[in-house]
């Protein structure tokens, strides 16, 4: 590695040095810094120039642990310790482009010495120890093996639900209290563990909001449907990569803000911009725990804390709720069990979502095709269901209990619900001893064949209208009549006839065809309809994985360009005056580094150009400020009125 | 993934798989803490409760051991928050200790001063305690003892009882084991009893509860206030303690509504007891008639209410609960609990059918259908009198006479709810007839000729529901019963299910009518009944043999 510690080689700048580092380099560079990518920069001065500006360096300290910290503080601002700083810490800071090789040794960028603060008081060169526990590696992965079971077929429960009556969607976007609280008790978890679920399926685009009859509600969407039909393993890394990738916090629902006001599950806001990273934090240090070694129940969460501020000395307060929801959601996920990664979550943190559903469809219980029926007209499926058959259990009978296994019950609504969607009993007999792995109880047998006795016994239909007459020879006579067929006209009692056609269309047909009528009471009509399962749009939205593979390419381009722009400058002859705004930054910031003077030219108030010679100390918000020569002293000029900067001659 | 019996819902119901070969001793390491609901033929549902968690820990239990068993049987994971919320519940159990301090008397005290902080501010205990003694410790009024532990459990914070309790007045009891024995379960819930101090012992009827009574008291060897259902109940307690135990007639009393005898032994009925003349209770001084060192409450499911306030008054004394179910229909297992004890013993129903104790039952459903003059009037009757022309349908009555025909040899039960229609039926099969009015000499002489087999066919009402032994009883046919209670139904089978000579299977008929809230009801009984394990079968009347 051509590091910056190597004293051998030397750059006038950082853009001469970014110039000769190989592409491997620059796309580990981009991707620790991912907003200098966006858009891609032309070539490496711009690249060193927007690797300079304030924001930008802001959010690289940001990622820099404790003792990184402190080491370019040393190089910063202390003579006598900069050459104490270890060489890895040096590369590390080279590597991020804060620190550059310049011919007096590593030199940090100008603007990093005033964003970097006063220095840490008490500088630790190694990271806090965490608190562990050994806990056996099988006992941690089947906790976690759980909870994945138990977070995907909660939020097909909760969905499913939705499907048939969705809750309102909030003025202000989110759920409403009351339905969270449904929500919690149909899932038979706290409401903090129901909020989770709602937030992380709608961040895996499994649940939007929609207005299909006029109000808003939220409802699943159409890759919900997609979704179900995955295997529960891959069900499972969907939820769980839309987690680690939302700056949601579900952590947050519940909580009463600032002005009192409680904060409702989906509502907008509830988002903060370090939250993904936090969680790749917790994550990746557990990740480094040895097998057997999990974070210790009580004492754990507090010593990862303390570890998460070494590593991210910079960041608000706020983090260490960050660290402890990460904790505790992760295990609610089935992401983490009981403190440690287990094999998935560990995949699925190293970016490798499909090996992670492998891992885990590994150990998830396989589906069973049967039940144990019993007398009492319950029905236990020791372990998941196939779909299909879970599907059509959930149409003849009630569900009871659930869990690792699920409990339904028989009675006779549930049966007679099956008889209305077109079962018969024949059909019931059969599946039950299809399904039953022990001989169909007596008194289940008995309930289907007592309830399909009475089923249908009453009938129901459409009719616009009826005609009754106590003489029966009258309605006989009427529908052998020609001219009555469009009428709809028919006999379901020897003195009554419905008809299909409107009250008042039937009266005038009817005296046309000579018969005397009247109008008998108010006519009714009677509509049947089941509740339509209902589907919202899927919001756009790149699928996970995608992304990620996105990212990389993104990455890649980046330093291709950049690679083609520096081939273009150097393939042109030297031209030394740059011109556009943007060269002209790029020649700014790359003085301030190298300390070096300029001549810049000048729109002054007056519209008078004039060429100045300046030796520039910091750019920031569109002021340059620069030791001007012909003033001897501190001048501040406007960025946008420089229309030149070129190479001061002479001056070494 | 494992391959055990049992799985963990996330409702806190426990399935366990009867038919896996580890069934057994998983079923041996949850019984502790989990209270079995339902045991239908294949899979078992077992109950986590707080209650239950807590009578684990007042035998001995801990949370670890709850946690492993879990862990160890369990087929799939088991939920985290689970086992969070196990080891938190039980950790509730005994932080609070109720003991006597030397200086001060009965005193509460805690290990941990949040909580005791906290439920010293609770309102409705505030009245009951006294001086605050130190930082852990506060004097409590001593008649507020059960009234304390009671409010506590509300908490949630249950109180764990070692203020002990008093010798009472000696008397010398032994079992007399003459030509029986105890058996190994009777002898295991007295001896679990009397390590515990106060508790119930929960076993099914016909499993010898009053023999479990008599050997507490062979342990206590001091005088005992024994309070039961009803009359005939006593009589029959009285001539078991002479059969089986060292006493003699005249050391034991009856005190009911006919006789008022307080003897060394003395056994009472509720009812008595909970008689209001005025505004009072004037039978109260029983309680505090003799220094009674033991307090027998038999079918503690049924314990009325005001006995609950009585019992509140008599901590300081031995209480020994006796139960075929914790489960109340009022849902005050909680008190029952607090001011008797924690579940000391117990046996699922069908484990010691398999000992060979109790008869095994066949249970029959026959439906009737109505002819459609009878239905005519059902629809059109007003709600309230609706199950009364149902259940009394003279159609049930043909199919009496066809059961107790083909049962002619076997000792027969009818059992019905309404008088009209039991003197009906008792006219149609020339049986003798026992109802409320009956005068309970007249009772006592008929149950005894059914037992020596001199009569073989009897109606009953339902006073015999309750704790009448009838051994000999093959049959019962039932043609109503008030509404489908549990509690009824299983004193009804209790009556079948007492022992019987070379593993004869006991019927247990019920004749309902088809389509009517009659067979509404009865869908609970068959529910009951089939979540007990028993074989259920409907049939149509028809049909019928």
């Amino acid at each position: 590695m051509c590091g910056v510690g190597e004293a051998s080689t030397t750059y006038r700048s950082l853009a001469e040095q970014l110039r000769g580092w190989p592409e491997g380099r620059l796309v580990a560079l981009l991707r620790a810094r991912p907003d200098l990518a966006t858009p891609a920069p032309s070539d490496s001065s711009a690249l060193a120039s927007r690797a300079a500006t304030r924001a930008s360096v802001l959010r690289a300290l940001d990622l820099l642990t404790q003792a990184e910290l402190a080491g370019l503080h040393a190089l910063a601002h202390d003579a006598e310790t900069r050459g104490d700083v270890p060489a890895a810490t040096v590369d590390r800071l080279g590597a991020l482009a804060l620190v550059w090789s310049a011919p007096g040794g590593p030199r940090p960028l100008s603007v990093v010495a005033d964003l970097l603060g006063p220095p840490p008081s008490t500088p630790t060169d190694s990271p806090p120890p965490l608190a562990t526990v050994e806990q056996p590696e099988d006992r941690t992965t089947r906790t976690a093996v759980g909870a994945a079971f138990d977070v995907v077929r909660r939020v097909e429960v909760l969905l499913d639900e939705w499907g048939r009556t969705p809750p309102g969607a909030l003025r202000s976007g989110g759920l409403g209290v009351r339905d969270l609280r449904a929500a919690a008790r149909l899932l038979q978890v706290e409401e903090p563990v129901a909020a989770l679920l709602v937030e992380v399926a709608a961040e895996a685009g499994l649940l939007a909001v929609a207005s299909p009859t006029g109000a808003e509600v939220w409802l699943p969407t159409g890759a919900y449907d997609e979704w179900c039909r995955l295997d529960p393993a891959h069900r499972w890394v969907e939820l769980a990569t839309a987690w680690l990738r939302t700056a949601r916090l579900p952590g947050l629902v519940g909580s009463k803000d600032a002005s009192g006001r409680t904060a409702n599950a989906l509502a907008p806001g509830l988002v903060d911009s370090h939250a993904v990273d936090s969680r790749a934090l917790v994550l990746g240090t557990l990740a480094e725990l040895p097998a057997g070694l999990a974070l210790a129940s009580g004492t754990g969460v507090p010593s990862l804390v303390a570890r998460a501020s070494w590593l991210r000395p910079r960041r608000p307060a706020t983090q260490e709720r960050l660290v402890g929801w990460a904790v505790s959601e992760a295990t609610e996920l089935g992401v983490l069990g009981l403190g440690a990664l287990p094999e998935a979550g560990r995949l699925l943190v190293a970016g490798e979502p499909a090996a992670a559903a492998a891992a885990l469809a590994a150990l998830l219980p396989a589906p069973l095709d049967h039940v144990l029926v019993q007398a009492d007209l319950t029905a236990v499926a020791p372990g998941p269901l196939l779909p299909d058959l879970a599907a059509r259990l959930h149409q003849v009978a009630d569900v009871e209990s659930r869990g690792g296994a699920t409990v339904f019950r028989f009675s006779s609504a549930s049966v007679r619900r099956a008889l209305d969607v077109g079962w018969s009993a024949a059909d019931l007999h059969e599946f039950l001893a299809s399904v039953s792995r022990t001989p169909v109880p007596q008194p289940l047998s008995y309930l289907v064949d007592d309830t399909a006795r009475t089923h249908g016994t009453l009938r129901l239909g459409w009719a616009e209208a009826f005609l009754r007459c106590a003489d029966e020879s009258v309605l006989t006579a009427l529908l052998s009549h020609r001219g009555v067929e469009h009428l709809g006209l028919r006999l379901i009692a020897p003195t009554v006839v419905v008809s299909t056609t409107p009250v008042d269309e039937l009266l005038t047909a009817l005296r046309e065809l000579g018969a005397a009528p009247v109008v008998e009471g108010p006519d009714g009509t009677v509509h049947l309809a089941a509740a339509p399962v209902r589907r919202a749009r899927t919001p756009r939205r790149a699928a996970p994985g995608r992304d990620a593979a996105r990212d990389a390419a993104a990455v890649t381009a980046a330093a291709a360009s950049i690679r083609a722009g520096d081939r273009a400058a150097a393939n042109r002859p030297p031209q030394l005056v740059a011109s556009t705004p943007a060269d002209a930054l790029a020649a700014l910031r790359q003085a301030i580094e190298a300390g070096t003077t300029v001549v810049v030219g000048y729109v002054d108030n007056h519209g008078v150009t004039s060429e100045r010679v300046i030796e520039p100390r910091t750019v920031d918000g569109g002021q340059v400020t620069a030791y001007d020569h012909r003033v001897q002293d501190l001048r501040g000029l406007a960025v946008h009125r420089i229309t030149s900067v070129r190479p001061a001659s002479g001056r070494s | 993934m494992t391959d055990g019996p049992l799985i963990v819902q996330s409702d806190k119901t426990l399935l366990l798989e009867v038919d896996h070969p580890r069934a057994a001793a998983c079923r041996l390491a949850i019984a502790p803490f989990a209270e079995l609901e339902r045991s239908p033929e294949h899979v078992h549902t077992y109950r986590l409760t707080p209650l239950g968690l807590w009578n684990a820990r007042a035998a001995g239990h801990d949370a670890e051991q709850v946690v492993d068993a879990l862990l160890e049987h369990s087929r799939y994971p088991v939920p985290h928050a689970l086992l969070v919320d196990v080891a938190e519940t039980m950790s509730r159990y005994g932080r609070l200790r109720l003991h006597k301090h030397p200086a001060h008397g009965l005193v509460l005290s805690s290990t941990d001063r949040p909580v005791l902080e906290e439920v010293l501010r609770a309102k409705r205990i505030k009245g009951m305690l006294g001086e605050r003694i130190d930082d852990d410790t506060v004097a409590v009024h001593p008649s507020e003892r059960g009234n304390l532990k009671q409010a506590l459990l509300k908490l949630g914070w249950p109180a764990e009882d070692w203020a002990g309790h008093v010798d009472g007045e000696a008397h010398p009891i032994d079992l007399d084991e003459d030509g029986w024995q105890l058996r190994s379960y009777q002898r295991e819930a007295a001896e679990a009893f009397w390590h515990g101090g106060s508790g119930v012992v929960v076993l099914p009827c016909g499993a010898g509860k009053t023999i479990v009574g008599a050997a507490a008291m062979g342990r206590a060897r001091a005088t005992t206030l024994i309070l039961v259902t009803n009359t005939v109940s006593a009589r029959q307690w009285k001539d078991e303690l002479v059969r089986r135990t060292s006493l003699t007639p005249a050391e034991i009393g009856e005190y009911s509504g006919a006789v008022k005898e307080i003897r060394p032994v003395t056994i009472a009925t509720y009812q008595v007891l909970t008689t209001k003349r005025k505004g009072v209770h004037p039978h109260l001084e029983l309680l505090d008639a003799r220094d009674w060192g033991l307090i027998v409450y038999d079918e503690v499911h049924l314990l009325p209410a005001p006995i609950f306030r009585m019992t509140a008054d008599l901590q300081a004394r031995r209480r020994l609960g006796l139960t075929a179910t914790l489960v109340r229909e009022d849902g005050r297992e909680g008190d029952v609990f607090s001011l008797i004890g924690p579940k000391r013993y117990d046996a699922p129903w069908k484990d010691i059918e398999a000992q060979g104790w109790i008869a095994p039952a066949d249970c029959v459903e026959v439906r009737v259908s109505l002819p459609s003059a009878e239905r005519l009037a059902y629809a059109t009757a007003e709600p309230e009198e609706r199950y009364r022309l149902a259940a009394c349908t003279p159609h049930k009555t043909d199919v009496v006479r066809r059961l107790v025909k083909t049962h002619v040899d076997q000792p027969t039960l009818v059992i019905g709810q309404y008088i009209d229609q039991l003197d009906e039926l008792a006219a149609e099969l020339d049986a003798p007839v026992i109802k409320g009015d009956t005068p309970v000499k007249e009772r006592q002489r008929l149950f005894d000729a059914f037992r020596s087999g001199e009569v073989g066919l009897l109606v009953v009402s339902k006073v015999a529901n309750f704790s009448i032994d009838l051994p000999s009883a093959e049959v019962a046919i039932q043609v109503s019963g008030s509404f489908g209670s549990r509690q009824e139904e299983a004193q009804r089978l209790g009556r079948l299910l007492r022992p019987k000579a070379e593993g004869k299977t006991a019927h247990f008929y019920t004749i309902v009518s088809r389509d009517t809230v009659d067979a509404d009801f009865a869908q609970n009984r068959q529910r009951f009944l089939a979540e007990q394990g028993y074989a259920y079968r409907i049939v149509d009347a028809d049909d019928l043999a």
